[in-house]
């Protein structure tokens, strides 16, 4: 009992300057760690804490904080100057807070005023699971991320993306080692591609792109003309019918095209053969050239001509049947008007919003079906009620599918005015038809204009990002005597490449914990390019100095067994350290 | 330092590592509070009080506690912008403030995010089946077995408790397992197929007119229309379907009472009752049973309502529920709107077509199709919502101008409740979104160990009460050392 007091006198004043009996203080040393405080200076703003908080969540960065090996190193100084004892973390300081904030509540939240894919690296290197994001922020917190993903998906499949032009050599794995060396056909094909494919590349390739685009409005015009009754010839045809055994000849009337508007086709399609043959003969990757949608497209637009005109020469009755087919199958012509996304940015964004917005397509889709079919019903009843009151009016709604179409007329607010309800009862029908309706297609709809708004201002600041980026170059050189930075880039290095598996990065360290002196080995070999083994006690020495000769204040930076990254402050650390190590 | 201090005096506060500076009276404005109990003369043995620096530690966050802090200060209590609704509203507890003196204009930023969590929770507990937040999911059959109120209590379980829950997650939650997905799409494919043969039903090319002829004493043939035998066929097929499904899930519901009162069910009994009395009552050919039946077949439309049952299958159509309920006030303001217009415009088209009539017509009604202003009540609505069907049109000048007029206001009428209603929605949406999309293993956050000997602990146990957190702070201070003094010894 006697203890028990000295427990509630340490516990009132933790730390306090008068220290309790011997027996207690041991004891609260072993069992009362846990109310210690901690303090971590993230980026210079000064956090404080329990460790008992950081260990709320094992297996993180902070929780190895609060380890007891990771304070080894600094429990003599401790009990005297508690102020001492921070840790140092070179990050930002304002998400630390939330993610502190994490340890103590347990909920994760992210900030309002902080971009997502920020967030997202503090909490890797911090070694949170950006799964546990509270709901109510994870959608602010996925948004960024959701448009990023969805663009880099799209993107790279895309050979004439405007952006990333500079790859182009890089992805026909043909460096710009020895240029001359090599032949003209591997000088060329890259040039070759970028004439046809991106173009932005050169004023070629510019003027490329605008005779193809000419060819596509030409092909299409041509393609809307050929169907207007001014530019059909009626021929006369003769045929040999053969019914039974009895032949006889058979005169029908055949419409057939001008054929002013099929060389022109034909002029057209010639040139898109040009244009596709060489994109396939000079495109660095033939799987993905393939399998790209747009391709596939060219060259189905152009396959029914070249049938069409192989097969004019034969006239038994499977070709002109053929023929026939061919003729339907001319519609396919109209998907080149797809050829045009390669000129426009918007209609590239278009594409992806679309491919991104199947679900919220899905879903408008599945509303307005629910709204035809209760309206289609009601209306199918509430009419024919209304009728049977009243058999002069000739009853419009015979039946419910024929009540969709006046369903969907009028939820879009088209109204072509075919069918109306004519009873009261019938008009109360269309009158909430009419409403929801509006409320059905305007509630889905914005969902999809805002991942088209998302997209098309992504895409947009992607086209008007300057294209010479300066790349930010980890400053390997400044600080590389700080044993910190060592630390701390081949972390987070480390958890950035795999943000997804920061369970793992964690199980690596703390593995490398258990042989600390690999561990210095290790991260000297990564951070500093050290790649001669060293003892124990040489590596020592070897930290010292350059922590001594860089640093003004005299802080030496320790690389203790534990945790990498945590700074403890003072010379005597160093001193205790290294009297450990011999 | 001590317990006479004056109210001058100043405190230090350290939350999180932040030092916050305060006169102790400041503390003092709002009594009952947890910074308030820090002016008390107990507060250095019941709060985290560091002597040396002479100041309280208190494990929070820091920026939010500076809005906090100001509360104190200047009576008004605004909402940091840059942090979350929910976050703010847990620091608010903990600090023992009560959320309604959020100020009026941060009100709306504070409970934006809450009021759609709240909505969604509200709407979605009830209903078992939803894949988010969905106990059964993470836990599996130990969910289940919590919501059943069974304890494994080391009794062997009956073949019944066994089941219960692995049939009812079968037929409730397409997400449970494989068999409950087969079971969805049946369910599914049944719910499409009835809904067709509904609709085609009522095709001209599915009736048969049978010439019926009938003792009555008058004596005349009655045509009936009787619908094709395949498609009743089909449609008995399907209310079979029903049926089971209904029965197995009132059977392996786990709690009758809920079951019963949701819409859905109700639904679901409603729109298998017309067939079993239809096919009940056709055996018989008496007067009052021909009577039932041919309003039964009225009836039948309530088989529509089978289209609801999409819902489960929806996340979607959930979302588009949850907004018509949540946005009931605005549906209101709508149609309010809507009346004002429709009700203003027929009657101004109603005398505009009467302007020039001709003087020789008594109800000047021959030129116009309005003849009356309920008439022109269709004409409005169809006028605002700009749907034209071209049944009626003014044809005179005034009438024409009014016309113009009418579909203006219809635009703007419609265009200003709508935009409310499609928020709510998109709120719901993203957030139903972000739950799905929310990675289901999730990397629980331990608790903290219940070490009585953290004052941090005493600290953080009463977040959601904190006048009773105080009362608990000291019990523990005095119930828990001895435990572990007894445990040394």
């Amino acid at each position: 009992m006697i203890s028990s007091v000295c427990v509630s006198t340490y516990r009132g004043r933790k730390s306090g300057n008068k220290p309790p009996s011997k027996s207690c203080l041991k004891e609260e040393m072993a069992s009362g760690e846990d109310s210690e405080k901690i303090i971590i200076n993230v980026g210079g703003t000064r956090h404080e804490t329990y460790k008992s908080t950081l260990r709320t969540l094992p297996g993180t960065r902070l929780a190895w904080l609060a380890e007891p090996d990771s304070q080894g190193c600094c429990s003599e100084s401790d009990a005297e100057l508690p102020s001492v004892s921070e840790f140092f973390f070179d990050r930002h300081p304002g998400i630390f807070a939330y993610v502190l904030n994490y340890y103590r509540t347990g909920k994760l939240h992210c900030p309002a005023d902080v971009c997502g894919p920020l967030f997202e690296e503090e909490l890797a290197f911090w070694g949170i699971d950006d799964t546990d994001v509270e709901p109510c922020c994870w959608m602010t917190y996925r948004q960024h991320r959701d448009a990023e993903e969805a663009l880099e998906i799209f993107e790279p499949p895309d050979p004439e993306d405007t952006d990333d032009d500079r790859d182009t050599p890089r992805r026909f794995g043909i460096e710009d080692r020895s240029d001359r060396s090599r032949g003209c056909w591997e000088v060329w094909r890259p040039k070759l591609w970028a004439l046809f494919d991106d173009p932005y590349t050169s004023k070629a390739a510019r003027v490329m792109a605008i005779i193809s685009l000419f060819f596509i409005l030409v092909s299409i015009t041509t393609f809307c003309l050929e169907t207007h009754q001014a530019f059909d010839v009626k021929q006369n045809i003769t045929e040999l019918v053969t019914e039974g055994n009895i032949t006889r000849m058979e005169i029908r009337d055949e419409t057939v095209t001008n054929s002013k508007l099929i060389m022109v086709e034909g002029i057209c399609v010639v040139w898109f053969t040009f244009e596709f043959l060489v994109r396939i003969i000079c495109c660095p990757n033939k799987l993905a050239f393939i399998k790209n949608t747009l391709n596939i497209i060219d060259f189905v637009a152009i396959l029914p001509f070249y049938m069409e005109m192989s097969l004019r020469g034969l006239s038994s009755k499977a070709a002109s049947n053929v023929l026939g087919f061919l003729r339907v199958v001319r519609f396919v012509r109209i998907l080149r008007i797809f050829k045009l996304t390669r000129h426009f940015v918007g209609l590239r964004v278009l594409g992806h919003t679309l491919r991104a917005s199947v679900n919220e397509f899905l879903l408008l889709i599945i509303f307005l079906a629910l709204g035809v079919l209760i309206f289609a019903t009601m209306i199918y009843y509430a009419e024919r009620i209304g009728v049977t009151y009243n058999p002069k009016i000739k009853n419009h709604f015979k039946n419910i599918p024929i009540s969709f179409w006046w369903a969907v007329v009028t939820m879009t607010t088209l109204g072509y005015g075919d069918m109306y309800p004519q009873t009261w009862l019938g008009m109360m029908v269309g009158a909430l038809c009419a409403l929801a309706g509006v409320l059905t297609i305007a509630m889905p709809v914005p969902v999809i204009v805002n991942n088209f708004g998302m997209y098309y201002s992504l895409a947009m600041a992607k086209q008007k990002l300057p294209k010479k980026k300066k790349k930010h170059t980890q400053n390997r050189d400044a600080p590389t005597d700080s044993a910190s930075f060592v630390k701390s880039e081949t972390n987070s290095h480390i958890d950035s490449t795999q943000s997804d598996t920061c369970p793992l990065a964690a199980e690596e360290s703390s593995n490398s914990k258990q042989n600390g002196d690999a561990n210095v080995a290790h991260s000297d070999e990564e951070g500093c390019s050290l790649t001669q083994p060293l003892s124990p006690s040489e590596k020592w020495s070897l930290h010292c100095s350059r922590g001594r000769g860089k640093n003004k204040e005299g802080t030496c930076f320790i690389l203790t067994s534990g945790e990498p990254s945590i700074h403890v402050g003072g010379l005597h650390h160093l001193k205790f350290h290294l009297a450990q190590f011999k | 330092m001590t317990c006479s201090a004056s109210d001058s005096e100043k405190i230090v506060i350290n939350c999180g590592g932040i030092r916050h500076e305060t006169y102790r009276s400041t503390l003092k404005t709002l009594p009952g509070t947890r910074l308030s109990w820090l002016t008390e003369p107990d507060a250095f043995s019941n709060f985290d009080y560091d002597p040396k620096s002479d100041e309280f530690f208190f494990d929070r966050h820091p920026a939010t506690f500076a809005f906090i802090l100001n509360y104190y200060r200047t009576g008004k209590l605004h909402c940091p912008n840059d942090v979350c609704g929910p976050l703010f509203e847990e620091e608010l507890a903990f600090w023992g403030i009560d959320e309604t003196d959020v100020e009026a204009c941060c009100w709306m930023n504070y409970r934006q995010h809450r009021d759609a969590e709240e909505a969604l929770d509200s709407f979605e507990t009830p209903e078992p089946d939803v894949p988010e937040d969905d106990p059964a999911l993470t836990g599996g059959v130990d969910g289940d077995l919590k919501r059943l109120c069974m304890q494994e209590d080391g009794r062997k379980a009956t073949w019944w408790e066994v089941w219960q829950p692995r049939m009812w997650a079968l037929f409730e939650d397409p997400y449970s397992s494989k068999y409950a997905r087969y079971v969805a799409l049946a369910s599914l494919f049944f719910i499409l197929l009835s809904i067709s043969t509904f609709c085609l039903e009522t095709h001209e090319a599915f009736n048969t007119i049978y010439n019926k002829t009938e003792n009555v004493t008058t004596g005349n043939i009655v045509y009936e229309v009787v619908t094709d035998g395949w498609l009743t066929y089909v449609e008995g097929v399907c209310v079979i379907w029903f049926t089971i499904e209904v029965v197995a899930r009132v059977i392996f519901c786990p709690d009758k009472a809920e079951f019963f009162r949701s819409t859905l069910n109700i639904i679901d009994f409603v729109a298998i009752v017309p067939f079993y009395l239809e096919v009940a009552l056709s055996g018989l050919s008496s007067k009052t049973a021909k009577d039932v039946l041919s309003f039964l077949r009225v009836v039948r439309f309530v088989r529509i309502l089978r289209i609801f049952k999409l819902t489960r299958h929806f996340v979607g159509l959930r979302v588009l529920g949850h907004t018509l309920r949540a946005s009931t006030n605005e549906f209101l303001l709508l149609i309010i709107f809507l009346a004002l217009g429709v009700l203003i415009f027929a009657t101004m088209i109603y005398y505009a077509e009467r302007i020039g009539a001709d003087p020789k017509d008594p109800t000047a009604a021959a030129h116009t199709n309005f003849k009356n202003i309920p008439i022109g009540f269709w004409w409005a609505v169809v006028t605002m919502t700009t749907l034209g069907y071209g049944d009626m049109y003014p044809e005179t000048w005034s009438g024409m101008l009014v016309g113009a007029l009418c579909a203006l206001a219809g635009v703007l009428t419609i265009a200003m409740p709508v935009p409310v209603i499609v928020n709510n929605f998109g709120m719901y949406y993203s957030l139903a979104m972000a739950k799905q999309k929310l990675p289901k293993k999730r990397n629980k956050h331990i608790p903290r160990a219940p070490q009585p000997g953290s004052p941090n602990y005493c600290n953080m146990i009463g977040t959601g009460d904190c006048p009773l957190a105080q009362e608990e702070i000291i019990e523990i201070n005095r119930a828990g050392p001895p435990v572990r003094g007894e445990g040394s010894q």
